[in-house]
């Protein structure tokens, strides 16, 4: 096992950059996962990494070797790169057996055929599929070809394992349990493993490390919770999760401390973690969990400074959740709360909102 | 997706045989006819074969039947492939075998039998007529005879496209329209149909393109009656002594004209997105109409269809083979089936006549080197225009339909304009015909081949590289298994269309060279229908028993072949 570092990774096509500036690592052992909306050039990343695509700039390492460096001319081939990958379709050989399938990296390499039946029979028994040696990808269901799919990509001792949705074309009820095999299997085996989904809950399990991508550029790295707790662009905090967003500028910075005016509503203290200027115009997000929703009272009178006032347009009871939707200082918010401290209004009542100040931070 | 310098190379080479192939006759041949001998630029051959009375009246003629041909056919043709793909008629998938009966009989064939079945005094079906009654004749050898039968073979070529259209249009489209109150009818004139008219269009264009390539069925129905199409009167043409062969290449020029009017037409159509994407990745099973008491019926018109196209022919070519003489008016419906003679296969097996052995063996090795040849050549240009990206490849796409557009008459004529100067004097050798077959079936096998390898989806190869295989060990072990059932129908139904062709043999053999084809014609022509028939029933079993040892080699099954064989769309 390697680790995997790209390095101002670039692919252009005549004046279109599809993925600009890239540079990404996954380390030895862990798993990482690209994450984005589709076209945002992440798979694109990942077939460079295989060597299916060649790249317009940067560099590419796998362990202490260059598998990609124009300078040093070195662009190695995806078959010697030692590399597995699960594709989107699967790409499971129709006219090969499943045994077959599993076998052929073994037999490219020239592994002898004993040794070659013991590492098929226990890739097999390890994906539960036994039994199923002599059907052919037409005779499985999606689930079983994606683990022969799996399953040749884990078969010899690559330096990286990677994924290219490989979740996308299963039933949901399928895809659930396989996200959490897909887990216990990673953690025991310790593949570095590369991971390409649209899929934010699929990253959020799956993952050590989460990369968000955007428009062929990184946007944030971080574990995936510090991916969802601390959000640097309106984008990201967008894209994971669901978001409120309050506009406002700064009018005092101290100890990390900011004070933000919310255009409209009062003023609220939030935690700042790089240089930012008093007057400078700034993003609040707020998640829906994050706001003390409440009916108007007398007491509110003398201490309306953080608190937004709305009015309920819709209600949804979720069992385990309350979802709201109120609006306020011109736009709509999104509400969650849980059925313990639910303060039981309707729709039409009027209520105050109120952002946790210790949870929501500032992006972009 | 790549273009390493060994895939730019081999498509240097590629596009340059096959450019060569399809446009150095053509242009010899269109050239030509604005030379003078001594080569100077004159307009004398045009003007002089335009100013040609009976010019008028052979391009009405090839027009008449083409249109009216191209009717009947697109109405038939689509009335089948609706009961095949929406009714709950009896057996219908093995209706699906009506596509490949222009492969189970050569038209040339078909205007043999229709001869003897149908012609005005002595048809079979008119002694039968008269055996039992009718006072009315049929009369084969007229416009109207060489339209139905021209309509029967074009029939597939409808029924093919109308099957895949028919089967793709998702049955929620015509739910909506139940649900928003019409009769089933209406949703049939209101939905159904307007989904189908592009491509019920562009299957007529394509009948129309076709209807020219029907050389043998204009041939045999129309010359001996003095009827003349621009297809046999180019032949007629070069049968005249001393050959006139301006007049010739004009008169090819003219079809061609037409060919390419018609594949435009057809173009345009494809790309004005008037093609309606009605295909949903899911699959969904259409529902089917009971036909309730009409069941039976529409079951027995589907199979009357059938054994009057594919069954009838070689039954009453095989009947003919037997008698001595032609079918007399007066015969009785028993004497038909008396007397019975098998001496004419006797000679044939002995080789009484060597011209009939040697051109069988000039045939059988011409249509194995053609089709070797020819899917090595389209087996290459499918693979760069469907797994690189080298630029300006879908030139190898269009080279190959060209001959689509040359009817084999014209091609004849241009490759024999072309080929017999030096230093490409092949003219009097059997390599021209060999280079004639070749050009002739790029298309089929361009067919055949390029759908199998699009359907090769490139992750298939990509996951082989990445397990380590080197570029050719993934060619060969992934790549060309899966396209391998495609590069064997292609080489199949190569095989069996050089041995019935006709168009360029007879103007193409030479003394010595007589393939099959014909030998064939020359009977015909020299009214031995005893011997054309027996020789027609050899010829015919021997093209079934090669096809079926070559289908066996490659492991495919002769339903493989139903995909393919009309797939020209």
């Amino acid at each position: 096992m390697s680790d995997v570092r790209v390095i101002g990774l670039a692919k252009r096509f005549g004046g279109l950059a599809v993925v600009e500036g890239v540079t990404i690592t996954a380390e030895e052992g862990k798993f990482t996962t690209l994450l984005g909306p589709s076209g945002c050039g992440k798979t694109t990343t990942l077939r460079m990494i295989a060597g299916l695509e060649l790249p317009s700039a940067g560099e590419i390492w796998i362990g202490n070797r260059p598998v990609f460096a124009p300078e040093q001319g070195v662009h190695v081939p995806p078959e010697k790169r030692n590399i597995g990958m699960v594709f989107q379709s699967y790409a499971v050989w129709p006219h090969k057996t499943a045994f077959d399938n599993v076998a052929y990296p073994l037999k490219i390499r020239r592994v002898p055929q004993a040794e070659i039946q013991r590492r098929v029979a226990e890739v097999f028994a390890l994906l539960r599929l036994e039994g199923l040696e002599k059907r052919y990808p037409g005779q499985l269901s999606g689930g079983q070809q994606q683990r022969v799919a799996l399953g040749r990509a884990i078969v010899y001792q690559s330096n990286v394992l990677l994924l290219d949705e490989p979740l996308a074309n299963l039933d949901a009820k399928v895809r659930e349990a396989v996200r959490f095999e897909l887990r216990e299997l990673q953690q025991k085996l310790k593949f570095t493993t590369v991971y390409v989904t649209h899929d934010q809950a699929e990253a959020m399990i799956l993952s050590d490390k989460i990369v968000v991508m955007n428009r062929g550029r990184v946007v944030q790295e971080g574990t995936p919770l510090d991916v969802y707790n601390r959000p640097t662009t309106k984008f990201v905090a967008e894209f994971i999760g669901q978001s409120n967003f309050l506009s406002g500028f700064v009018r005092a910075v101290e100890h990390s401390i900011s004070s933000v005016e919310i255009r409209g509503g009062g003023t609220v203290r939030v935690g700042v973690d790089r240089p930012i200027s008093p007057g400078s115009e700034v993003m609040i997000c707020v998640r829906p969990e994050d706001f003390q929703i409440k009916r108007p009272s007398a007491a509110d009178n003398g201490d309306s400074s953080t608190a937004i006032p709305g009015r309920v347009t819709a209600k949804a009871f979720l069992g385990n959740i309350i979802m709201y939707k109120v609006m306020g200082l011109g736009q709509e918010f999104q509400v969650q709360t849980d059925p313990t401290s639910d303060p039981m209004v309707n729709p039409d009542d009027p209520v105050l909102l109120r952002p946790l100040e210790n949870r929501i931070k500032l992006v972009g | 997706m790549h273009r390493s310098p060994f895939e730019i190379g081999l498509f240097a080479i590629v596009a340059i045989v096959i450019a060569f192939l399809v446009l150095y006759p053509v242009g010899m041949m269109v050239g030509g006819t604005f030379l003078t001998a001594d080569g100077r630029l004159t307009a004398d051959h045009w003007v002089n074969a335009l100013k040609l009375p009976i010019l008028w009246e052979i391009v009405g003629n090839t027009l008449l039947v083409t249109v009216l041909a191209t009717l009947v056919a697109v109405v038939i043709g689509l009335a089948l492939a609706f009961l095949v793909a929406r009714t709950d008629m009896p057996l219908r998938p093995y209706f699906e075998y009506i596509s490949i009966v222009p492969f189970l009989t050569p038209p040339i064939i078909a205007g043999f039998a229709w001869q003897i079945l149908a012609e005005k005094r002595s048809g079979v079906l008119n002694i039968l007529l008269v055996s039992i009654g009718v006072p009315w004749r049929l009369d084969v050898m007229s416009i109207g005879g060489v339209t139905l039968v021209s309509a029967l073979y074009l029939i597939p070529f409808v029924f093919l496209i109308a099957l895949g259209v028919l089967r793709s249009v998702n049955p929620d489209l015509e739910d909506a329209s139940v649900i928003s109150g019409a009769s089933k009818f209406g949703t049939f004139t209101r939905i159904t149909l307007p989904l189908l008219m592009p491509a019920i269009t562009s299957a007529a264009l394509l009948a129309l393109m076709y209807s020219n390539i029907l050389f043998g069925i204009h041939a045999t129905l129309g010359m001996p009656v003095n009827i003349w199409f621009l297809t046999t009167a180019v032949y007629q043409s070069m049968n005249v002594v001393p050959a006139q062969i301006h007049h010739a290449a004009i008169l090819a020029c003219l079809l061609m004209i037409m060919g390419m009017a018609a594949t435009y037409a057809q173009i345009r159509l494809l790309d004005g997105g008037r093609s309606y994407q009605t295909i949903t990745g899911k699959g969904f099973r259409t529902r089917l109409i009971p036909l309730g008491a009409w069941r039976w019926p529409a079951f027995c018109a589907c199979l009357l269809y059938i054994f009057v196209v594919a069954i009838l022919p070689y039954l009453i070519l095989f009947l003919r083979s037997l008698k001595p003489f032609m079918f007399q008016p007066g015969m009785t419906w028993a004497d038909v089936f008396t007397g019975w003679q098998f001496d004419k296969y006797g000679s044939i097996f002995r080789g009484d006549d060597p011209k009939l052995t040697l051109s069988i063996w000039n045939s059988f090795i011409l249509a194995l080197a053609g089709a070797v040849i020819g899917m090595a050549l389209t087996t290459i240009a499918a693979y760069i225009l469907a797994k690189t990206s080298i630029r300006g490849r879908q030139i190898l796409n269009f080279l190959c339909m060209v001959p689509l557009t040359l009817p084999s008459v014209v091609l004849g004529i241009a490759i024999l304009w072309s080929y017999n100067r030096a230093p490409l004097l092949l003219y009097g050798t059997i390599w021209i015909l060999l280079v004639a077959y070749v050009t002739k079936d790029l298309p089929l096998g361009l067919k055949s081949v390029h759908s199998s390898f699009l359907q090769v989806h490139a992750e298939l190869e990509e996951s082989a590289r990445v397990c380590g295989s080197s570029w050719w060990r993934q060619f060969t072990s992934v790549t060309l298994p899966l396209v391998k059932p495609g590069v064997v129908v292609g080489f199949v139904l190569t095989f069996a269309s050089i041995l019935r062709e006709v168009g360029t043999s007879i103007i193409l053999y030479s003394q010595g060279n007589e393939v099959v084809a014909y030998v064939l014609f020359n009977l015909w022509e020299n009214g031995y229908f005893q011997s054309l028939s027996a020789f027609i029933v050899v010829t015919t079993l021997l093209t079934v028993a090669a096809v079926a040892v070559f289908l066996r080699i490659g492991r495919l099954r002769f339903a493989d072949l139903t995909h393919t064989s009309a797939a020209q769309s």
